[in-house]
């Protein structure tokens, strides 16, 4: 930061000696009618000084835009942590989508802010300062008038600046929608092939892109106003500083001089120096939006910082043992400082399946993820092996744990790396979990068997096949306790029996398993129990 | 897609030419406004010298000049920045609603809109071709425009320095945007294929963050998905060394024509050929023109990236769906009735038939339940029954109505960020209160009052998301609304719990009496005795 305003303060000197340089070239030519050096020199002299500022200018930018990488890596950096440390209390006031353009596409947007706005404030402070003092070396009125106008400048940039903020408020939503809706309308054309209504959505589609047009162009004609009204005063200070000296040099008036009278040279200089004060206002009023982008950049971080405080709950965490034969949960209760359901005691050994039924809303997947050490526990106990434990952020609990929700979580790696989570286990293995959930052949029909890469544009493997691949997941880790969350709602008739019947082999090799779930398909579970909202609870 | 954005183009013409004009007066205002302020100084200072000539020299006038310059160039910026925004937004709404036309009609659409890296690509695409107006054109026709005046002028006063400009001139016009077209092109677009591809990791991330927590996988994920960024990063940095060192380049060319024009008129003053006064109004003549030089480093560049946004979407565009419907109807039969004869399918680019030589009837009004083999040859036969996709061997007969009144409910409940009103009625055909009843029917009631504008409510991504039930619903209601005679439901109950899915179901049977529906689904625990059911 240091080098960048030096190097912003060399080109205002370099713009002051340009000044003086052609005022003492003029003066030359026109007082003494001859040069006092010879042609190239002055070529020469004038180059150098222009350079340097080209230069310095280079420089400069070069290493405000290389700052503002670094800076958005570690916002970047920032998000990631805040998000992790958060968890899946992310959701639901965070969406995927929406933590993706986050850390991507806003974070980019900040670029004109750590690159240019904030070095351009800077020199909005020192250029004129520096050109003030230029100036009253050789009078004192023309510094004067510069000073007094430019309060001038900042206030009417306010006034349009907040009526152009204004307007763009009030049509943010209307302009947020209607620059999605393109988008939209192609992602869904399928949709209206079939209703057939292709066309009138294309005649709509036109329509609303030029409302978003007419509303647009309000919102910039504002802006540009603002700007336009920035140069104006500029303008009208720089003339009124051109009519100064044109009466001085015609001897209508002979104010603020320091000395009798004032040289052309003198003049020339003032003349030259008096919009080169007004410039970097200007450009700093046209960085405007960079500073409502960063400031809409950070609102989010709050809320992420906000969301990530609310997640921690009151409970502390650990890092006891995990369990092998049984848990018992007393008066459970989950939620972060109020109860989402009403307490839940049970007991299950080795072998034995509970379900759980609900009615959407009651909270079961707080439940589970509760169990899971996801979440917070309000209340109550959770016992593993008779030992009392506290699941929340508690990895060796979390190793002992296997998590099947209704849509497949992937990641994005191989097929083997899906399975194996990192952990080593020989193909031998995962071709066994695959034969148990029997999707031993389906794997072998896959262009590169086990290293098949599932990324989101995969279409060798159903919905149905890769829900199955989570259970072949619980059968290669035999976690202790596996929580299902309507896992085979979306599945049809075949693929839930091939789901359930490998879910079988799982109980019956001794894992416990707790399943929320409207649909059964004739599992024989040796618990149930009916989750209750709390009263009152929203 | 090419021609077509030139001849939108030309159709705007009247606004285009405004906004050129404007930014080309602004130009030679601002340019002129330094000259002509820097003759009247030194005119100025020279009449100041003797007192007679001080009352003789017409103050007014360059003073009226000068004013007048000032706020052309003010007025001008304000009203070219208008003109050209307008003309640009014109143009890209109707490219816009060409666009959408064309892909409508093209094959697989919905699927690569669907993976976000084609959609992103997409957008880009549009926004790029924004560029090729107000970020080529206009710039680089302005600098043409400015370079041929400077010549024009510096003709008049000083012939040598007109020719010996133009070398620097061509340079400045045409080798920097080329040098920078070549050089900043390749890693920008590198940066942007690699951002888009950290956001499909990231968004994979955040999509499976209990999998990733519970197998304690998501510290290594963070890290990969750091070094990717960073990775991103770099290209960006590589970008930006070589702008800057193309603007250096630029920088050193234009301070040339700059020092060109002071040496020639230096020499032609001392020479005595040149006015004292006239060397100041070159230099700031030479110094303004380069200035609007500068902006037109990046038009080539943009020129390229529009024109292959414009390729790429006229590529998109192509295959024409050509769709023939093979269906028969017989809508003067006084029963309602499907008539299925030895159908047999397969999907494209799939060896295995889904079904073959496939023979049924369906001719009982009300419920028929369709259950059985793996999902997909059901809903295939849904599908080819409504008209979805092409037959392909065997015959389907409809009989006692006409293939527009035939609905069809898919699996997946699709909504469109709109109004609810409009997710449910696509046509604007229905009333409110038909609606409304729909919603009624399928226990959407409640729901419906809890919206905040109700029916005007804006539903779908970014807006109020319905549940996963409440989606199904959704589409229910807009199946019932289509009023057609014959009704395809394929699981339209799937992830409904018992009660709700018994009072759905005894409501609709009522009204569906005299209506032949077929409903594909694995849960046959809510069929009664008076439906058909069929295993296929």
């Amino acid at each position: 930061m240091r080098l960048s305003l030096l190097l912003g303060l060399i080109q205002t000197l370099c713009t002051i000696g340009f000044a003086y340089w052609v005022a003492s070239m003029i003066d030359q030519v026109l007082t003494q009618g001859s040069l006092n050096h010879s042609p190239l020199f002055l070529v020469i002299s004038a180059f150098l000084i222009l350079a340097i500022k080209a230069v310095a200018s280079l420089w400069q930018s070069t290493i405000n835009l290389r700052n503002s990488v670094t800076i958005r890596d570690r916002l970047r950096e920032q998000i990631l942590c805040l998000s992790f440390k958060t968890g899946i209390s992310l959701f639901p006031s965070f969406k995927p989508a929406q933590l993706a353009n986050l850390l991507t596409s806003e974070v980019d947007k900040l670029k004109e802010y750590y690159a240019e706005f904030k070095i351009q404030k800077q020199m909005a402070v020192w250029t004129p300062i520096l050109i003030l003092i230029a100036a009253s070396f050789v009078n004192w009125l023309v510094p004067l008038i510069l000073l007094l106008t430019t309060p001038l400048i900042p206030i009417f940039m306010i006034i349009v600046g907040n009526k152009a903020g204004e307007a763009s408020r009030n049509n943010l939503e209307q302009l947020n929608r209607l620059g999605h809706l393109l988008e939209d309308r192609l992602r869904n054309i399928d949709l209206l092939q079939q209703e057939k209504a292709v066309e009138r959505e294309t005649e709509a589609l036109h329509v609303q892109s030029d409302q978003f047009r007419i509303s647009t162009m309000k919102v910039l004609r504002l802006a540009f106003l603002s700007g336009t009204l920035l140069e104006f005063f500029a303008a009208i200070s720089v003339a009124l500083v051109a009519v100064y000296l044109g009466l001085f040099f015609l001897d209508k008036y002979s104010l603020g001089a320091w000395g009798a009278d004032i040289s052309f040279a003198e003049g020339a200089f003032l003349l030259m120096l008096a919009p080169e004060y007004y410039l970097p206002l200007r450009k700093m009023g046209a960085l405007y939006h960079a500073k409502s982008n960063a400031h809409a950049v950070a609102e989010q971080i709050e809320k992420l910082k906000e969301t990530a405080e609310l997640s921690q709950g009151s409970r502390e965490s650990s890092t006891s043992d995990s369990f092998a034969e049984s848990i018992h949960l007393e008066a459970l209760v989950s939620g972060n400082h109020q109860a989402i359901h009403q307490p839940v005691t049970v007991s299950l050994k080795a072998g034995e399946s509970l379900l759980i039924e609900a009615p959407s809303g009651t909270g079961k997947t707080s439940l589970l993820d509760t169990l899971a050490g996801l979440r917070t526990l309000l209340s109550g106990n959770v016992y593993a092996d008779e030992r009392s434990i506290e699941p929340f952020n508690n990895p060796r609990w979390q190793q002992g744990i296997g998590y099947i929700t209704q849509h497949p979580e992937l990641i994005y790696g191989s097929l083997r790396e899906n399975l194996c989570l990192g952990k080593p286990y020989s193909d031998e293995a995962i071709w066994d979990a695959l034969r148990s959930a029997q999707l031993e052949d389906v794997v072998e029909q896959l262009p590169q068997g086990l290293d098949y890469f599932i990324t989101d544009s995969g279409h060798f493997l159903s919905g149905g096949q890769t829900q199955r691949l989570s259970i072949a997941r619980a059968l290669l880790h035999r976690p202790k306790l596996l929580l299902l969350d309507e896992p085979i709602a979306n599945l049809d008739v075949d693929t839930a029996e091939l789901f359930m019947s490998a879910l079988h082999q799982y109980v019956e090799q001794g894992g416990i398993i707790i399943m929320a779930s409207h649909r059964t398909n004739q599992f024989n579970f040796t618990h149930q129990l009916t989750l209750a909202k709390t009263e009152g609870a929203a | 897609m090419k021609k077509h954005y030139w001849s939108l183009l030309l159709a705007e013409r009247g606004v285009f030419l405004l906004g050129l004009t404007l930014s080309i007066i602004t130009a030679f205002a601002g340019i002129a406004l330094l000259a002509v302020s820097g003759w009247f100084i030194s005119a100025a200072a020279l009449a100041g010298v003797t007192a007679a000539a001080a009352h003789a020299f017409n103050f007014f006038t360059p003073g009226a000049i000068v004013r007048g310059l000032s706020i052309a160039r003010t007025a001008g910026r304000y009203g070219e920045r208008l003109a050209n925004h307008e003309a640009t937004f014109r143009l890209i709404s109707t490219l816009r609603r060409d666009i959408f036309s064309r892909l409508a009609n093209s094959q697989n659409i919905s699927a690569r809109m669907n993976r976000h890296d084609s959609a992103s690509r997409m957008l880009q695409d549009i926004q790029n071709i924004e560029g090729i107006h107000l970020h080529s054109l206009v710039p680089a026709i302005t600098a043409l425009f400015s370079a041929v005046g400077f010549v024009l002028v510096t003709a008049l006063f000083l012939p040598d320095l007109a020719m010996a400009s133009l070398p620097l001139i061509l340079l400045a016009l045409v080798g920097i945007p080329w040098l920078y077209a070549k050089a900043v092109l390749e890693p920008e677009s590198e940066l942007h294929l690699s951002r888009n591809a950290l956001w499909s990791r990231a968004s994979g991330i955040f999509s499976s963050l209990r999998l990733l927590t519970l197998s304690q996988q998501l510290e290594n994920e963070g890290h990969t998905l750091r070094q990717q960024s960073r990775q991103s990063d770099l290209f960006e940095l590589k970008a930006l060394k070589r702008q800057q060192m193309i603007n250096l380049l630029s920088q050193l060319i234009h301070l040339s024509l700059v020092g060109l024009t002071l040496y020639l008129a230096l020499k032609a003053y001392l020479a005595g050929e040149l006015a004292g006064a006239l060397i100041f109004m070159l230099l700031l003549l030479s110094l303004g023109t380069i200035e609007v030089l500068a902006a037109a480093n990046g038009a080539l560049s943009h020129l390229l990236l529009g024109h292959r946004a414009l390729s790429r979407l006229g590529k998109s565009s192509e295959n024409e769906i050509i769709f023939v419907d093979k269906r028969t109807t017989i809508p003067e039969k006084p029963s309602l009735g499907i008539s299925v004869k030895e159908l047999s399918y397969a999907y494209e680019g799939s060896e295995q038939n889904v079904f073959e030589e496939r023979t049924v009837e369906f001719n009982q009004l009300g419920l028929n339940w369709i259950a059985g083999q793996s999902g997909r040859g059901k809903t295939t036969l849904l599908r080819l029954i409504a008209g979805e996709i092409e037959l392909q061997k065997g015959n389907l007969i409809i009989e006692g109505t006409s293939s527009s009144k035939i609905a069809y409910l898919p699996q997946r409940v699709q909504i469109i960020r709109s109004t609810l009103r409009h997710n449910l009625d696509f046509n604007g055909q229905r009333t409110d209160e038909e609606i409304m009843s729909a919603l009624n029917q399928v226990e959407l009631g409640k729901w419906l009052e809890s919206l905040p504008k109700q029916l005007d409510t804006w539903i779908g991504p970014g807006e109020w998301e319905p549940s996963g039930g409440e989606l199904k619903r959704i589409g229910l209601a807009r199946l019932l609304l289509k009023q057609a005679d014959i009704l395809l439901l394929d699981e339209p109950f799937a992830g409904m719990d018992a009660e709700l899915q018994t009072n759905i179901i005894t409501a609709l049977r009522d009204l569906w009496q005299h209506k032949l529906v077929l409903l594909v689904s694995h849960d046959l625990e809510q069929r009664n005795s008076n439906d058909t059911l069929h295993s296929l």
